[in-house]
């Protein structure tokens, strides 16, 4: 690349950063990988990437390690990046200490070992939770490459671009993130034109949306309940659905991929038309090109060459590709225990990656013997396209029984679900055939015009017309902004990266956010929040100002999300202390979008409502946190109750508490253990709602004595959930009554319809309009006891 | 004795890719810069025979940490990569 190149074309630039921003607009609009801050870092990669297009080469590497300090100080606050940076820096010093190769890989092993014993909390620091995760996907696979790459270094490589390839910018959004070829990474940084580099970023990271979104579809459209799986069909959208999802895999790396193509960075493709491959061999070569590649360049080879001599040409492949699989099985478990902080060891994954293995060695044995043969003559297009149809139709067949292997939680769940293939009517599998049939015919037809040179070449279309990429982001927004969507079809609930069906490796490593405990955990890690040494465990930072979830977020100086408030009462003025969790709380809105805000503004000067929730509380959390809200004098005590979500974090705090061996008070500790020593799930819930109904006692009471009226109300949540349980909301009801609450229970809240499309996500966080609607149903509602509390 | 110029080795490495490798390519199709590895256009199986044949045809001998873009990414790299060898012999 020279200077000259990069002034060359001025309008080109500008057109590939009108699609950039576009791309953007996608990514924040459409909250793709919202959970994961994708689109909090969005505004820093577009600012970055003009800042960076525009400086002269030589700086160009010391800004983009500048944009991944800068990043990281967003995302984990000025002590955990110096953690990140720290802990980085000395495992990439202890690399190049001046000692022998092998100390030196000595060393890094030690530390490595370490910091094991952080992440699996033997030894604890605070914070470090939080960091680990993103310092292990930096230096997890990619230490591997750099000291396996380092003896055999050509050229001399600067400071700048050792440190840009571990703390690359996206990666602090992607903790599952593309193994990154140190090579590939220096030799191929500006090596073409610059602009070509940038439009194939933007193109990419607008492909890697449309996969995500596409993930989303699939999640919600086909994946069934496994629970729910007792016919043909329900198998078959089962085994299928497990392995579509990886749509959402491959469009996380592209999105990140696509994101270092943009700071000039010549990558080559992470994952290509795989659902396409017609071998095994093509199959491993095309789903995870990075990850194939680094254990080619580890592994395979290394294999290969040592044993070729002595074993023959064939046989080495073999001994390397069992290596290679081998390998594999173990660095995905060592990937999962730095990201989860567990060891995976289990049947399935032993089962997958054994068959898998097989799989690809029996394909390797054809490929090498079928070279080692004159090529046959070509065959004419049809029955090429037919031949190629069956062998893509069988691999994608055979790879979806394979991969809902890996998301069973064993072998005999496996069969379980497969078992019900027999349950099915002559219609269901006329049905089936019907399916499979027009699908081959599709492929034969598709693959007909592939070897007539009639099928366009996506990739080259994308990347050479960012007007076609501005286009596409377009109208990706105003497809999926659109307010209505016919029938039963909620838009919005495609907000969210989430599934109730099969969990493979993947979902469980992203981590689907499906339960109360892993709720819990990620907010113990949120900078919004602070650790507490009570029985809340974490609480909301006093006087603090950011981004929540892409939002903006205040607290007051009491650690409430709310406006300055005095402690002393206003003669005359009604104060009701609202209790709740993150509904409450207004996770996923912006401040003053929350409906306790909304009610204090509808009520005027004569009401205040104070803001006591706190996302991820559990009804037995909030017992503690009342001692904060009665310190203002409240009259009312309003408590704000959600069925499934208050079991699943009243379980999951128990759960954590005992399995931490932390202490609980002796009556929630006796519940607790009564909780974890069941067998039977149905008398484990049993004992969590004795935990709830100790709670609801505990807060009645304790607002009664500070002469407030303790008043629950029931909210249902814009969920599909909805009505749930068991406990039921009558269940709920009863326990608050009999513990001394009044209760109130809001209906029809979100009008007719699905009450989803005023979801953020699929636990039912309410959408601003959400907040509106209950502001509206619960002001009123709560009026007779504010009268009531106004004549006395 | 073996002709070993760059253009002798490039050659011959052109024709292995287009007889063996990817019989429906001319050998004029891998001119000395085309990416081979980077591409996707040489597997890891059509690696392991390409130097199968380079080791056999000539007495060198590789190693695993060249079988890689840095050594091998295109027609030019492997010709010079071959000729260092037999300069090192």
């Amino acid at each position: 690349m020279t200077e000259s190149v990069d002034n060359a074309d001025r309008i080109g630039p500008v057109v590939t950063l009108v699609a950039l921003v576009m791309v953007a607009a996608a990514v924040t609009l459409l909250h793709i990988e919202e959970s994961l801050g994708l689109p909090r870092l969005m505004p820093l990669v577009v600012v970055g990437f003009v800042i960076h297009a525009l400086l002269p080469l030589k700086f160009r590497m010391w800004f983009f390690l500048l944009l991944g300090v800068v990043g990281s100080v967003l995302v984990f606050g000025p002590m955990g990046s110096a953690m990140l940076f720290g802990a980085g820096l000395t495992l990439l010093c202890a690399c190049h200490l001046p000692i022998p190769y092998k100390a030196r890989v000595g060393v890094v092993l030690s530390m490595t070992a370490g910091l094991a014993t952080l992440r699996v909390g033997w030894v604890e620091v605070p914070g470090a939770n939080a960091v680990l995760p993103i310092l292990a996907s930096m230096f997890m696979f990619r230490l591997m490459i750099y000291l396996y790459d380092l003896p055999h270094e050509r050229k001399p490589v600067p400071i700048q671009t050792r440190l840009a390839y571990f703390f690359m910018l996206p990666n602090l959004c992607f903790p599952l993130f593309p193994v990154v070829d140190f090579q590939r990474f220096i030799s191929g940084h500006y090596v073409i034109e610059a602009d070509t580099i940038h439009r194939k970023g933007v193109a990419w990271m607008l492909l890697g949306v449309t996969h995500v979104l596409a993930y989303r579809v699939v999640s919600l459209y086909l994946v069934p309940d496994a629970a729910a799986v007792e016919n043909p069909e329900h198998v078959a959208l089962y085994m299928l659905s497990g392995y579509l999802q990886y749509l959402r895999i491959s469009g996380m790396f592209h999105i990140a991929v696509g994101m270092l193509c943009l700071f000039g960075f010549n990558l080559p493709a992470t994952n290509k038309w795989f659902f396409f491959a017609s071998s095994y061999t093509e199959l491993w070569r095309r789903i995870n090109i990075y990850w194939k590649d680094f254990l080619q360049k580890t592994i395979y080879f290394p294999v290969f060459m040592r044993y070729r001599k002595k074993q023959g040409m064939e046989r080495g492949l073999v001994l390397a590709t069992i290596a290679v699989f081998v390998v594999s099985w173990a660095l995905h478990s060592w990937q999962w225990f730095w990201l989860q902080g567990e060891v995976l060891f289990t049947e399935v994954d032993l089962l997958f990656w054994g068959l898998a293995g097989a799989a690809v060695v029996v394909s390797a044995v054809v490929e090498t013997r079928r070279g080692n043969v004159p090529s046959p003559p070509p065959l004419p297009p049809l029955q090429e396209a037919i031949a190629r149809t069956r062998g893509t139709a069988l691999v994608f067949g055979l790879t979806c029984v394979l991969w809902s292997l890996w998301c069973s939680g064993s072998v005999q769940e496996w069969f379980a679900i497969l078992g019900h293939v027999w349950n099915g009517t002559p219609a269901m599998w006329a049905r089936i055939c019907g399916v499979i049939v027009a699908v081959l015919a599709a492929g034969v037809g598709l693959s007909w015009l592939d070897i007539q040179g009639r099928l366009p070449d996506f990739d080259s279309l994308l990347r050479r017309a960012p007007a076609l990429i501005g286009a596409g982001s377009a109208l990706l927004l105003l497809g999926m902004s659109a307010p209505e969507f016919p029938d039963d079809t909620s838009m919005l609930a495609l907000t969210a990266e989430s599934t109730d069906g099969p969990v493979g490796y993947y979902e469980g490593l992203i981590g689907s956010e499906e339960t109360g405990q892993q709720v819990a955990a990620a907010w113990d890690e949120q900078p919004m929040f602070e650790l507490s040494d009570d029985l809340r465990r974490h609480k909301l930072k006093a006087s603090t100002t950011g981004i929540l979830e892409g939002r903006p977020f205040q607290s007051n100086e009491h650690g409430m999300r709310d406006d300055s408030v005095s402690v002393d009462r206003t003669p005359g003025v009604v104060r009701v202390a609202l209790m709740g969790a993150s509904p409450e709380m207004g996770f996923r809105v912006a401040s003053g979008e929350e409906f306790p805000a909304l009610m204090d503004e509808d009520f005027g000067p004569s009401v205040e409502i104070l803001n006591f929730a706190v996302a991820a509380y559990s009804p037995v959390e909030n017992v503690v946190h009342l001692d904060l809200a009665l310190a203002f004098d409240p009259d009312v005590v309003l408590f704000a109750a959600h069925c499934d979500g208050d079991r699943l974090l009243t379980g999951a705090l128990l759960r954590k508490r005992v399995e931490k061996g932390q202490a609980l008070p002796p009556a929630l500790q006796r519940i607790a253990e009564d909780a974890l020593s069941q067998e039977d799930d149905e008398a484990s819930l049993e004992v969590i709602n004795q935990a709830t109904r100790l709670a609801y006692r505990r807060m009645a009471t304790a607002a009664r004595r500070h002469g407030a009226v303790p008043l629950w109300v029931y909210i249902p949540l814009p969920t599909s959930e909805e009505p749930c349980g068991p406990p039921s909301p009558d269940d709920l009801e009863g326990w608050a009554g009999n513990a001394g609450f009044d209760t109130l229970r809001l209906e029809a809240v979100y009008g007719q319809g699905d009450p989803t499309r005023f979801a953020m996500d699929k636990r039912g966080h309410p959408t601003p309009e959400a907040h509106r609607m209950i502001a509206d149903k619960l002001t009123p509602a709560l009026a007779p006891w504010i009268a009531g509390i106004r004549e006395e | 004795m073996m002709d070993n110029t760059f253009q002798h080795i490039a050659d011959e490495v052109r024709r292995f890719l287009a007889t063996e490798v990817r019989p429906n390519r001319n050998p004029e199709f891998y001119d000395d810069d085309r990416a081979l590895i980077s591409s996707g256009l040489l597997d890891s199986v059509a690696m392991a025979r390409l130097i199968t044949f380079l080791e056999g045809s000539r007495d060198v001998e590789f190693y695993a940490h060249e079988l890689s873009v840095q050594y091998m990414d295109n027609v030019g790299m492997i010709a010079n990569t071959v000729l260092e060898k037999l300069g090192e012999a």
